[in-house]
């Protein structure tokens, strides 16, 4: 057994949170800024320019999603921490889908998210739609979660590495 | 129900029954009208926009007191005062608000005169404040500032820059003047800071040139003032005196504002009631008229046609016609509450286009069970469908739009409830935590089905066939659209071709080992079985390369394009299928991430400190995941609906039905 194995799988946990959450941190908070602006002119908007700028902070969420069910899988929050090299890595490797496109997708969630506020204030009429935009760009982190998600819990049921 | 059809109406009456009909109408609210066109010369077009304009300036009067009113005293309101909605007034009270309306617009007229005052006062109290800051630097003169001395002196009042004493001016003045005349010369400093020192200097007629220049070289100004000035201390006491008069008097109309501040609510009503007579101008506006007659021309709901003739002809004299309505006409949807509460959804999309069908009732099923399967926790869908049959229950008044949307979430609650219990999550795992931490012996409420977390790729397979149960409904609308429109054959190319060519291959993948290790089972086929599933998807393949590009003429390029389209088909399939992957990401992401909050919450042990922080950690995070999913279930049933469902079939593009009524903000006339 191979003590490496470990550190690499909590580097994966570590990344899952890490990359997802600075991207949901730049997301929500360039979408706040134009959130902020929007509610000086129109302070009514506020309920409003909340969602669109709370919505580029899941990937965040979806980071710490997978930084504890590899934690939990691992045996770091209690239980045995023992593998192999290899299982250590494919651990890592499960972890990265939800740590990459959550980073980049949600930097660009909140680009739209700025997008549909400045679009708010001049049609406050058409929140749906607004609203629609940055979940386009979500659907990646979603499936980069599923992706995470399926793959964390398939390497802790291999048995052969 | 669905779309309710809509007729076009004539309308033709005396002028002098003109504002009786006109106010009916407005009451009854059921009718929309158009610009009518002059079509004889007879015929003439009012121009009402002064009227429209005024009432509409005179509403904005009234507004604008109202806010003026309510900053100088807060009227109480309940938190939950946007669902309280408007006050129901009867008939005699909206003829009370007419009858005192001119003396409400000179209320309003006075308020907002009175902040005008008030903000004027304010700015005149900042200069004078700033004129006083600056005499105070010029209290200890005993001559105005533009003193210039007598016939045989000269003064020099001003300022030099940084700080000096009299001894530095002294010598700064000497490089100038004779030892002499700098000490003849009377030199006072009145006041002096490190940026500046002002100084009173008195020499003699003769020393004035030189002085000057000298005081010029130094870089002398000398301060603005009046040319009646009299000396500062006695003009600070005369500003002092005016900013007190300015304050009372100020205080004096905040007096006048507060005693006022009963009538906020009258000016609001005053508001909706000049709004409503403006919305009539506009609508005498769009009539043509002749001395004695008027005609208007309009919308209104085929269930509402034969009443209204029968009202008005029994009123008036007056012709009233009814024909089918054109492709400009509104559309008004109507269903049951289940249907209907979904409608602002719609809304945010687009309304269905001439001659569609009304998508919701299909939509709002499909809207309720993705919500169900993203959320997909039962104790967070009783809280959200008890919260919402709650706020139901008590605020009976609240206004359309709000009802629907709050039993919208109603039912989302109550899907939620019943895949909560399918899936078993209870505030994600919140029993096994507790029973396991505080009572030392772990139970669990099992599944009805099974758990998600457990078998991942039977749940994803699951959310998969949900997905290709709504698009095959949503071909369905399309195929039945263009069966309503009587075009039978493109529904077979459109829709049967489509669905034909994707079951049969998801038959054979069922049958497939891939299928088995994924949701555990498999259907048996026979060769035979297999083999026709391909051909009869062969043949929707055949079918949409052949019909894919009909709009072309020319075989070779019709063939190409029908290449395209099937290549479209599949990857839409595809994309479209896989889209519907995050029904399991989001519910595994709620069920989680309270499992995660359990699970931090429990930390503490077992003992009461343990307790008190798994109580703490539960509701702050329960309620932080609570509305993050909310929000997540909301947005993304919102896109399925709105790209997978209606990117089949949907056209949209239809305007709302905006009936002439009575467009009230604060009050809701009513007829009896």
């Amino acid at each position: 057994m191979s003590e490496l194995g470990f550190t690499f799988a909590v580097l994966g946990a570590a990344l899952a949170a890490i990359l997802p959450g600075m991207g949901s941190a730049e997301g929500v908070g360039i979408a706040g800024q134009s959130a902020a602006a929007s509610v000086s002119e129109d302070p009514s908007s506020f309920a409003k320019v909340l969602v669109l700028q709370l919505l580029p902070g899941t990937q965040g969420i979806y980071g710490l999603l997978i930084s504890f069910v590899t934690m939990s899988q691992i045996g770091l929050l209690g239980g045995d921490a023992n593998m192999s090299l290899a299982k250590g890595l494919a651990y890592l490797a499960a972890c990265l889908p939800i740590a990459i496109v959550g980073l980049i997708s949600a930097k660009h969630q909140g680009r739209v998210s700025v997008s549909g506020v400045q679009m708010l204030a001049k049609r406050p009429d058409q929140f749906g739609k607004a609203m629609i935009f940055p979940a386009m760009v979500e659907t990646y982190a979603i499936l980069a979660l599923l992706i995470s998600l399926l793959a964390v819990n398939g390497v802790a049921g291999l048995t052969t590495i | 129900m669905a779309v309710l059809n809509m007729m076009r109406f004539q309308l033709c009456a005396l002028q002098k029954d003109r504002k009786s009909i006109l106010e009916r109408l407005q009451v009854r609210g059921v009718t929309e009208t158009k610009d009518s066109e002059a079509q004889d010369p007879l015929f003439f077009k009012a121009d009402t926009r002064k009227q429209y304009t005024d009432f509409l300036k005179s509403a904005e009067t009234a507004a604008r007191a109202v806010g003026i009113l309510d900053a100088a005293h807060a009227r109480p309101k309940s938190m939950f005062a946007a669902l309280q909605g408007r006050k129901v007034v009867s008939p005699s009270e909206w003829e009370a608000i007419a009858r005192q309306s001119d003396e409400m617009i000179h209320a309003a007229e006075r308020i907002v005169e009175l902040d005008k005052d008030i903000q004027a006062t304010k700015t005149e109290i900042t200069l004078c404040e700033t004129q006083e800051a600056v005499l105070e630097l010029w209290l200890d003169l005993p001559v105005p500032e533009n003193y210039t001395g007598s016939p045989k002196t000269a003064a020099f009042i001003g300022s030099l820059p940084n700080e000096r004493s009299v001894e530095d001016l002294q010598a700064a003045l000497s490089g100038w003047l004779s030892e002499d005349a700098v000490q003849r010369a009377h030199l006072q400093i009145i006041s002096k800071s490190p940026e500046q020192t002002n100084f009173f200097i008195l020499c003699l007629k003769q020393d004035e040139s030189v002085m000057e220049e000298a005081l010029r070289q130094m870089g002398f100004t000398k301060p603005a003032v009046p040319e009646d000035a009299i000396p500062p201390a006695a003009r600070r006491e005369q500003m002092q005196s005016k900013r007190m008069s300015l304050h009372a008097s100020m205080a004096e109309n905040q007096k006048e504002i507060q005693e006022l501040s009963s009538l906020a609510e009258s000016l609001e009503q005053l508001e909706d009631y000049l709004t409503a007579r403006a919305n009539k101008y506009q609508v005498i506006e769009q009539m043509t008229q002749s001395s004695h007659t008027f005609i208007l021309e309009g919308y209104v709901l085929e269930r509402d046609a034969a009443a209204l003739k029968k009202e008005l002809e029994g009123a008036y004299m007056l012709a009233f016609e009814v024909s089918d309505g054109d492709d400009d006409a509104p559309v008004y949807l109507q269903n049951g509450d289940f249907v209907q509460a979904i409608s602002g959804v719609l809304e945010s999309y687009s309304l269905p286009g001439p001659g569609e069908i009304d998508p919701l009732p299909v939509m709002s099923v499909f809207y309720y069970l993705t919500f169900g399967l993203m959320f997909s926790d039962a104790a967070y869908g009783l809280v959200l469908a008890g919260v919402c049959a709650w706020l139901l229950r008590k605020f009976k008044n609240m206004e359309q739009g709000m009802k629907n949307f709050l039993q919208m979430f109603f039912w989302c609650g109550i899907s939620t409830i019943i895949w909560g219990v399918v899936f078993s999550s209870y505030f994600g795992d919140v029993v096994n935590v507790v029973s396991r931490t505080f009572f030392g012996h772990e139970v669990g409420i099992p599944p009805l089905w099974f758990a998600p977390l457990e078998k991942p790729m039977l749940m994803l397979v699951f959310c998969l066939g949900v997905g290709v149960l709504h698009l095959t409904f949503a071909y369905g609308m399309k195929a039945w659209s263009h069966i309503r429109r009587g075009r039978g054959i493109e529904a077979l190319y459109d829709a049967v071709f489509p669905v034909g060519l994707i079951y049969p291959l998801i038959v054979v993948l069922m049958g497939g080992g891939i299928f088995e290790t994924m949701a555990g089972f498999k259907l048996d086929l026979s060769a035979a079985a297999s083999q026709t599933c391909m051909a009869i998807s062969g043949v929707c393949m055949l079918g949409i390369v052949l019909t894919g590009g009909r709009e072309s003429q020319n075989w070779g390029v019709r063939i190409l394009q029908g290449v395209y389209a099937l290549y479209n088909q599949l990857a839409g399939w595809l994309s479209d299928i896989l889209s519907y992957s995050r029904l399991l990401g989001l519910g595994l992401a709620a069920g989680v991430i309270a499992s995660v909050m359990n699970s931090l919450g429990s930390m503490g042990g077992g003992g009461p400190i343990g307790i008190l922080l798994f109580i703490i950690v539960f509701l702050l995070g329960q309620s932080l995941n609570f509305a993050i999913n909310v929000l997540g279930s909301y947005v993304h049933s919102n896109r399925l609906e709105y790209v997978e469902f209606f990117g089949k079939f949907y056209e949209g593009g239809g305007r709302k039905f905006t009936p002439f009524g009575v467009n009230t903000k604060h009050i809701k006339p009513t007829l009896e």
